[in-house]
């Protein structure tokens, strides 16, 4: 089986029939029906998908923020269950970008970068250092000390894609990342994004609706009412 | 696991700090209860050593024999409201080893007169070499002599209101309680001074003239000893003498620390009430914290969600909410205390009072109020750590 799957080796992800419905008052809406997935190691893949197809729904799945019902799911070659420390999963092989960015406010960016790595236990000398120098390569060495909201839009984003880079993930999971911005900067935040992938290798799933974007990754996954569309 | 509770301290100390008004508000519960338990408990320990002071000045030589078991459990028993001394009492106590001298002593209060002025005063019948029971100092003349003489020393202010000056008392004749008196001596001015009685007001009077001129009953007995060194055997000795002579123990022995003993009751059962009574208002402290704190883990479930996306674990958004509310509720504790300890200070200037706060007071106060965070942090804490991520993140 695990040869099978190539769990873990080239593929980070591989989703096997995964299913999750939401009971409401006692009615149970079934959202995703069978979703099987596989993202290989350094790909940077657009996940598409129409309001109310299921890909908010498959992001928290994907991204350990929620387990599904039924199906399997490996992350980086283990099996994601319930019984697993989640938040630990989280921590040490997923990274998260938002649209809302999703910074903590009152804290600087630098104090947001370390976040990631206090709970991963890492001392504060190293997470300093490392926090520095993740700014500095998304290009915000210049404003280490500020907070949130001093910042531009663009900036508070490549504070997070700084944050999402600070545990090292296998994968890092982009939600709509330039939808809060205009055009120019979102086009930069992309560019970003897309050096990471191809010069240090990193795997991104990008969540977006805008073709433009889709067409810049390497494949395009599409999702309608719960399947994942040939 | 450090890492995280020092980021949780920090991050609780930039969340109070960023909010400072409503942290003050909050505070203030714990402020005012641990403020009043302290200064509460501080004046009555205050009193209780100023009463304990009082009667290791009495001195050691003296044993008193009362009428009534106030030692045992029950003060109020009907061998301890109607039992009395008798006046053969005093012989039998005398026989006893050790045993320098014994008087009876009564008191009764009565109008003090002279022909054209009167006033309340309490009468007390002492024997004179017993006149340092109470520490009893003269202003002018001298102490009677005989324990039947017809001749009294009165209190400052009785000399004072009467006849105008303490000098001009001595020599007088003077009316308590219907019979006629020579003053003899005048006490110094006690004003100000905690004492058994008012002696300002008071009249001294022979043991034995007092029992034939007045309507008394024995209630009290002062034994005076050879050596003070064998206070306890003696204090044994005139329990078993007089428990021979009566047939059940309706009486008390009790040397000076006994007294202080008795008193310092009183006053550790007015510190637990009080004390009991203010910590209400801790309790009412301790509510306000859970009511601020589940505001605060509402306005910032999106930090929770956020974090939790990032790899905290609910026991570590447990404990950051939970040291935030514990700190809180500490520096509130030690305002607290420092406004107690301020206000002591203060009523000690202003009253010529010594309050005493101990090492306990503050440990409990600082205790409590941790105690206040924990218990009233924990629910709104346990709240937050169990927020789910997927909805805490979609949280506006």
């Amino acid at each position: 089986m695990e040869k099978e799957l190539n769990l873990g080796k080239d593929n980070v992800i591989v989703a096997i029939n995964l299913e999750k419905s939401y009971k409401i008052e006692d009615e149970v809406y079934p959202i995703l029906k069978g979703v099987n997935l596989n993202v290989k190691r350094g790909e940077l893949l657009a996940l598409m998908g129409p309001s109310g197809s299921g890909k908010s729904t498959l992001l928290n799945l994907l991204g350990v923020l929620d387990t599904p019902d039924s199906g399997e799911y490996y992350l980086d070659g283990q099996l994601v269950t319930k019984k697993l420390d989640l938040a630990k999963i989280r921590n040490q092989k997923v990274g998260f970008i938002f649209q809302t960015f999703n910074l903590i406010p009152r804290i600087t960016i630098v104090e947001n970068v370390e976040v990631p790595m206090i709970y991963a236990g890492i001392p504060l000398k190293q997470r300093k250092e490392r926090a520095l120098l993740l700014l500095q390569k998304v290009g915000l060495g210049h404003r280490l000390h500020s907070q949130p909201n001093q910042l531009s839009g663009g900036e508070r984003q490549r504070t997070a894609i700084a944050r999402a880079l600070a545990n090292n993930p296998s994968i890092i999971f982009a939600d709509e990342p330039t939808g809060n911005l205009d055009s120019k900067t979102g086009n930069t935040i992309l560019d970003l994004l897309k050096d990471l992938n191809e010069k240090d290798g990193v795997t991104i799933v990008i969540v977006t609706h805008d073709d433009n974007i889709a067409k810049m990754c390497d494949r395009i996954v599409k999702i309608k009412d719960g399947k994942i569309e040939a | 696991m450090i890492q995280v509770i020092v980021e949780d301290l920090r991050s609780a100390i930039q969340s109070i700090l960023s909010n400072k008004v409503r942290s003050f508000l909050t505070m203030l519960g714990v402020i005012i209860g641990v403020f009043s338990v302290v200064t509460l408990i501080s004046l009555v320990q205050g009193l209780d050593k100023q009463i304990r002071d009082q009667f290791s000045n009495i001195g050691s030589e003296l044993i008193f024999v009362v009428a009534g078991d106030i030692e045992s459990s029950n003060p109020f028993s009907e061998s301890s409201t109607f039992a009395r001394l008798k006046r053969t009492d005093i012989a039998v106590l005398k026989s006893v080893e050790n045993i320098k001298n014994a008087t009876p002593q009564y008191q009764l209060p009565v109008k003090v007169k002279n022909l054209d002025r009167e006033q309340n005063g309490i009468m007390i019948g002492i024997a004179s070499d017993f006149a340092s029971v109470f520490s009893l100092k003269l202003e002018a003349g001298e102490f009677y002599r005989l324990n039947n003489e017809e001749k009294v020393v009165v209190g400052f202010k009785v000399a004072n209101n009467l006849y105008g000056s303490p000098a001009r008392a001595i020599g007088q004749k003077i009316i308590a309680g219907g019979k006629s008196y020579q003053i003899k001596g005048v006490l110094k001015d006690n004003k100000g001074k905690q004492a058994r009685f008012e002696f300002n007001d008071a009249i001294f009077v022979p043991p034995l003239t007092m029992e034939q001129n007045h309507d008394v009953s024995l209630a009290e007995i002062v034994v005076k000893l050879e050596n003070p060194d064998l206070l306890l055997e003696t204090k044994r000795e005139l329990s078993k003498a007089l428990l021979k002579e009566h047939g059940e123990k309706d009486f008390s022995i009790l040397t000076n620390e006994d007294l202080g003993d008795i008193l310092g009751n009183i006053t550790g059962f007015l510190s637990i009430v009080l004390g009991g009574i203010t910590s209400i208002s801790l309790l009412v402290g301790g509510i306000g914290i859970m009511n601020i704190m589940l505001v605060n883990v509402t306005e910032r479930t999106k930090e929770i969600g956020i974090r939790k996306a990032l790899g905290a674990t609910n026991f570590s958004i447990l404990t950051q909410f939970m040291i935030e509310a514990v700190i809180v509720s500490l520096i509130g504790g030690i305002i607290g205390l420092l406004l107690g300890y301020i206000t002591g200070y203060i009523i000690d200037l202003v009253a010529n009072f010594q309050s005493s706060i101990s090492l306990t007071t503050v440990l409990l106060s600082l205790g409590f109020s941790l105690l206040v965070g924990v218990v009233f942090g924990i629910a709104p804490a346990y709240n937050a750590s169990k927020r789910d991520p997927v909805e805490a993140l979609r949280y506006e």
